[in-house]
């Protein structure tokens, strides 16, 4: 028994905010600035009546066209901006789908890590005979916690989900996984807006209501974990940096990625970086740059792909995937 | 290493505007020159410098203090 990636299925809000209209917002940044150092263009950015549970619905469907609704067994939801407390964005997934009511359905809450996160789920229900077909979506709108003068934030993040088939095979596809935690740079990267910790928000500060990121210390983190992490998943899965086919990271910014992988040795030619089109799109950056590389052939059947996501929490994941 | 060296490494990294940059030239660090000071520290200096500690940092001289002195020639 094992588990493997049939298909993956993108979907981005309709508005689109480039680099000039960030720069007549903030004149003492330059688009060619903003390009040169984060290497985004265009951030695709939901309307005020648009949510995280919409953009899952319209990936999950564009998935659905090609595949059995009546199949799906199980339907995972990542996302940081749920639409209630409750029910689970899952649950209402379920009815907008219409999928079967004997499925299983949750919510996760990660960020950049969530999509590792969702295979691990998604190959352990598999591989232990409780679901076949799993539905796994992650979706993200950061940009309704951003406030409209945090111009890094705002340069960095788009909005963005995409939907992603897992099923069982007779072949292992879906490797071994490292996961690490390390709650102590919670503060690093947080909204405390809308839990229980703050509840007067009305009196809370800018910081707490809004995305806080400290972007110098999260930069730190990522050199602190990313190296081993790529070093110990290599290790489980018997292999080198050497018989990996390509590599996609969590595309968090330019700068931050390019240090990573010049630290680490990596062949630029077997390195994703692209954001230009969607910029940071959390949990969904994997799945949209995996999609790009299945439909423009940079990666290819019988590849092995490394997989790496780092983020909010701290949370981290990577795993290798056969394609 | 020499510091003539460090700190002409460091005009190109942190993109300084004025060539004549010395011990006493004020450093303005935003959020995306401490990116490129954090990974200049790291690959040159093998240092892990924290963000609570770039907050202080602003001039060439507090950087080397904070680098150490002995690191240079």
């Amino acid at each position: 028994m094992g588990s493997y990636i049939h298909s993956i299925e993108c979907y981005l809000p309709q508005t689109v905010i480039d680099n000039y209209t960030l720069e007549k917002e903030f004149p003492e940044w330059s688009a060619e600035k903003i390009f040169e150092k984060i290497g985004i263009l265009n951030r695709h950015i939901v309307s005020s009546n648009e949510t995280a549970l919409d953009l899952a619905y319209n990936a999950a469907e564009k998935i659905l066209l090609d595949f059995d609704r009546s199949l799906i067994d199980f339907v995972i939801l990542c996302t940081q901006s749920p639409d209630y407390f409750l029910p689970t964005g899952a649950c209402i997934l379920q009815d907008m789908l219409k999928l079967r009511k004997n499925i299983g359905a949750f919510d996760f809450n990660l960020g950049c890590s969530g999509y590792i996160y969702g295979l691990a789920l998604s190959k352990s229900l598999i591989n232990s005979k409780i679901a076949s077909n799993v539905l796994l979506i992650v979706s993200e709108t950061y940009s309704k916690h951003i406030h409209k003068l945090d111009k890094s934030n705002r340069c960095i993040f788009g909005d963005g989900a995409a939907a992603s088939l897992i099923l069982s095979s007779q072949e292992e596809k879906i490797h071994e996984f490292v996961l690490g935690t390390d709650g102590s740079g919670r503060e690093n990267l947080i909204v405390k807006k809308g839990g229980m910790r703050i509840i007067d928000s009305d009196n809370a500060s800018i910081v707490e209501n809004y995305l806080y990121m400290n972007g110098p210390e999260i930069f730190n983190f990522t050199l602190d974990i990313v190296p081993d992490l790529v070093e110990k998943v290599l290790f489980k899965n018997n292999l080198s940096l050497d018989q990996i086919d390509y590599c996609i990271f969590h595309q968090a910014n330019k700068y931050m990625l390019e240090y990573l992988r010049k630290k680490m040795k990596i062949n630029p030619a077997q390195f994703y970086l692209n954001m230009l089109e969607t910029g940071n799109t959390v949990s969904a950056t994997i799945p949209i740059a995996l999609k790009d590389c299945l439909n423009n052939g940079i990666v290819k059947t019988k590849d092995k792909v490394l997989l790496v996501g780092f983020g909010v929490g701290y949370s981290w994941g990577a795993t290798i995937i056969t394609i | 290493m020499k510091k003539e060296i460090f700190i002409k490494m460091l005009v190109n990294e942190l993109e300084l505007e004025n060539d004549e940059i010395n011990d006493q030239s004020i450093l303005n660090l935003t959020s995306l020159k401490q990116l490129s000071l954090i990974s200049f520290l790291d690959e040159h200096f093998s240092l892990r410098i924290k963000a609570v500690n770039l907050k202080g940092i602003d001039s060439v001289e507090k950087l080397i203090l904070l680098i150490g002195r002995d690191k240079f020639e």
